[in-house]
């Protein structure tokens, strides 16, 4: 029992350092960015919320969140479909070389992300779709779609494999079932892959830099290029503006799959 | 019915009728030249070991996977080109393969929304259909709200509530624990009875075959063992197989001496001795078994009664099994074979000690023999252990 107890304070300890380094430089950011002074600093000098209202004014920063969530939402709509069916393939149909499959679709994961954005920018140059902005959000679905996949299949891997044969016996023609049957009892896992998928292009950086020019520059972008010139606490406040959107992707999955189901898949 | 057009009176084709059909998967035949045929309103159980092919005869019936050779017929119809979900059969899958996403009565209504019923009919049916397997109260849990036995109940609520033709069970009482499982039986029977569906049950739990069946199947390596009413099964099995699957049964290996009229005799070690054998085919001098159940070996503690075969032996182990207690003893004259015998009344005898000696007695007509198993001579001789778990 003792002896218990010492191994508990241990893990207790791990823990509260565990959650302290996680949550250290997120902590930081948040609290620069309500410095007065200008120059992100730690800790900030005085209290004001300038900062915030120096990302609104700028007319640049605004656009490039709108182009991101532009990307975002294109990235998402395109892998919501692609991914589920390709997952749901791979889990039910008894594919010919499922292996060989299986590794091809990872194969965005073992490439380095300079080499798919060097890659995807000769082929969009020659199609003439350097400057466009949807074509951004077409490669991140490339790029991320595994995570897609991985949500889904995840979900598909616990069903029972008797749904669908279930579905029909009791009357659902082939189409009737999958809507009404497989989609739903997946949608968990289409919803979690969607989000991923939607923050993971909100996010992106490295593809980005490559694809985008001054007209089309995403937030991550335009933030990167803002910090080589200088850094002022205005990007601490769009760090926050990001922890935020993470927060309520979070607050989504929550909502719309419960956390635990979540936390249980992995 | 009336004679039509002057022939002959033509009767209702029987529910089901399965024809030589065979299934093959690559290298294994698992379900081998299988025929026969089912009344309307009549339960069959298929009972079997693992892997015999059960389930794979099950889902040809329902349609999920064709048969290699051989035909189908529900209702006096092929069914080789109607697909599942015209098929009008219910089933209760091995693990339930109900829909997680709805509720139990969501899930209950999912077939009469398939067929189109109305609305009001449909919440009509669900309810009543509730009612029936004991869930009032319950239609609006989620699947995952509700306990294993509760989860039982509705997919059998959702395979009867169209009112198939045909009832399909892939063993769906197999995760229960015991008592509960003993219970469902009892439900199960009472349902089917009152809707009069015609039912085929898959087990490889011999006693839920019994209790539940009027009519049993005995299946092994995809082949029909025997197919007749439980008592016929198992007092008189047709083959070795059968009477070792069925009950703890001690198998005396040794060679036919001579049959007539359904009585032979055998010699045993050293000893002859009388039984009966069903099939006439047998010739004198072939290598058998004779089949001699637990329950009907007994210790003898006064002198002989007429009519008994008498063998000395010595007690080797006893095991408590609650109601009843199970000996194991070596009869030398048997051989080295260990038999089996039960005491189902171990309060009222005196309970006898590993290294006793005492005198085991059996009815000729209680010794069944058959054609010694030509593929597992390892198991001669070797009762099986009884499933009750
Ligand atoms: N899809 C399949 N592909 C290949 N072989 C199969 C397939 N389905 C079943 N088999 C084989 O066919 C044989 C019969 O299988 P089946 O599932 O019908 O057995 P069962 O009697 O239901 O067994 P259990 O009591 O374990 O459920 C087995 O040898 C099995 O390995
Ligand atoms: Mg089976």
């Amino acid at each position: 029992m003792k002896r218990g107890r010492g191994l508990q304070r241990l893990i207790l300890g791990v823990v509260v350092f565990d959650l302290l380094f996680l949550a250290l430089p997120t902590l930081v950011i948040v609290v620069a960015s309500f410095t007065a002074g200008k120059i992100v600093a730690f800790p900030p000098e005085g209290f004001s919320l300038r900062w915030y209202q120096a990302i609104l004014d700028k007319r640049a920063f605004v656009d490039a969140f709108l182009r991101s969530a532009y990307v975002a939402t294109v990235c998402t709509l395109v892998s919501l479909p692609a991914g589920t069916l390709a997952a749901l393939a791979l889990a039910r149909w008894r594919l010919r070389h499922a292996l060989a499959w299986q590794l091809y679709l990872l194969l965005p994961f073992t490439i380095p992300l300079v080499v798919s954005g060097l890659g995807m920018m000769l082929l969009f140059g020659r199609m003439g779709m350097l400057g466009m902005l949807w074509p951004v959000g077409l490669a991140l679905t490339v790029i991320n779609l595994p995570f897609m996949i991985w949500g889904v299949a995840a979900c598909v891997n616990r069903l029972d494999p008797d749904l669908e044969n279930a579905a029909a016996n009791l009357g659902a023609p082939p189409l009737h079932a999958f809507v009404t049957v497989t989609l739903p009892a997946v949608m968990p896992g289409v919803v979690t892959g969607g989000l991923l998928m939607f923050i993971l292009a909100f996010n992106e950086f490295i593809v980005s830099l490559m694809l985008v020019d001054a007209r089309t520059v995403t937030l991550p972008v335009l933030m990167y290029n803002s910090i080589r010139s200088t850094i002022t606490p205005d990007l601490a406040a769009l760090s926050v503006v990001y922890i935020l959107i993470a927060a309520v992707t979070v607050w989504l999955l929550d909502r719309l799959v419960g956390l635990e189901t979540f936390l249980r898949s992995r | 019915m009336q004679p039509r057009d002057g022939q002959t009176a033509e009767k209702a084709p029987p529910m089901v009728r399965v024809e030589k059909v065979s299934k093959r998967f690559d290298s294994v035949l698992a379900v081998a030249e299988v025929d026969f045929t089912l009344e309307t309103g009549a339960f069959l159980t298929i009972l079997g070991p693992s892997g015999c092919g059960k389930t794979t005869l099950l889902r040809m019936i329902a349609g999920f996977i064709e048969p290699t050779a051989g035909e189908i017929w529900i209702h006096g119809r092929p069914v080789r080109d109607l697909p599942p979900y015209r098929r009008s059969i219910g089933m209760v899958f091995q693990k339930l393969a109900l829909f997680p996403h709805m509720t139990a009565a969501q899930n209950i209504a999912y077939p009469l929304r398939m067929r189109g019923f109305p609305r009001d009919e449909i919440a009509g049916r669900v309810e009543r259909y509730l009612r029936l397997v004991r869930l009032e109260g319950l239609g609006g849990r989620r699947i995952h709200e509700l306990s294993g036995g509760q989860q039982q109940r509705v997919a059998i609520a959702r395979a009867l509530v169209f009112e198939p033709d045909l009832l399909l069970l892939d063993e769906p009482l197999a995760a229960l624990d015991r008592k509960l499982r003993q219970e469902m039986q009892l439900e199960f029977r009472r349902i089917q009875k009152e809707l009069g569906v015609t039912t085929v049950n898959v087990t490889h739990d011999q006693r839920e075959a019994l209790v539940m069946s009027d009519r049993v199947m005995v299946m092994d390596a995809g082949r029909i063992q025997q197919m007749a009413v439980p008592e016929t099964v198992y007092h008189r099995p047709e083959n070795r197989f059968v009477a070792g699957f069925l009950g703890l049964t001690n198998f005396l290996p040794g060679q036919l001496l001579e049959s007539r009229a359904g009585r032979a005799r055998l010699r045993v070690g050293a000893l002859t001795l009388a039984g009966t054998i069903a099939d006439p085919s047998i010739l004198p001098g072939t290598r058998v078994e004779a089949a001699l159940r637990a329950e009907r070996l007994r210790i003898l503690e006064e002198a002989t009664g007429e009519g008994w075969e008498v063998v000395e032996a010595e007690i080797l182990e006893v095991v408590f099994e609650g109601e009843r207690l199970v000996y194991s003893a070596r009869a030398e004259a048997l051989g080295e074979v260990p038999l089996r015998f039960v005491d189902a009344d171990p309060l009222r005898h005196r309970r006898h000690r590993p290294g006793e000696r005492v005198r085991l007695g059996w009815r000729p007509s209680d010794l069944m023999i058959f054609r010694a198993d030509p593929e597992a001579p390892t198991r001669i001789g070797q009762p099986e252990r009884e499933d009750n778990g």
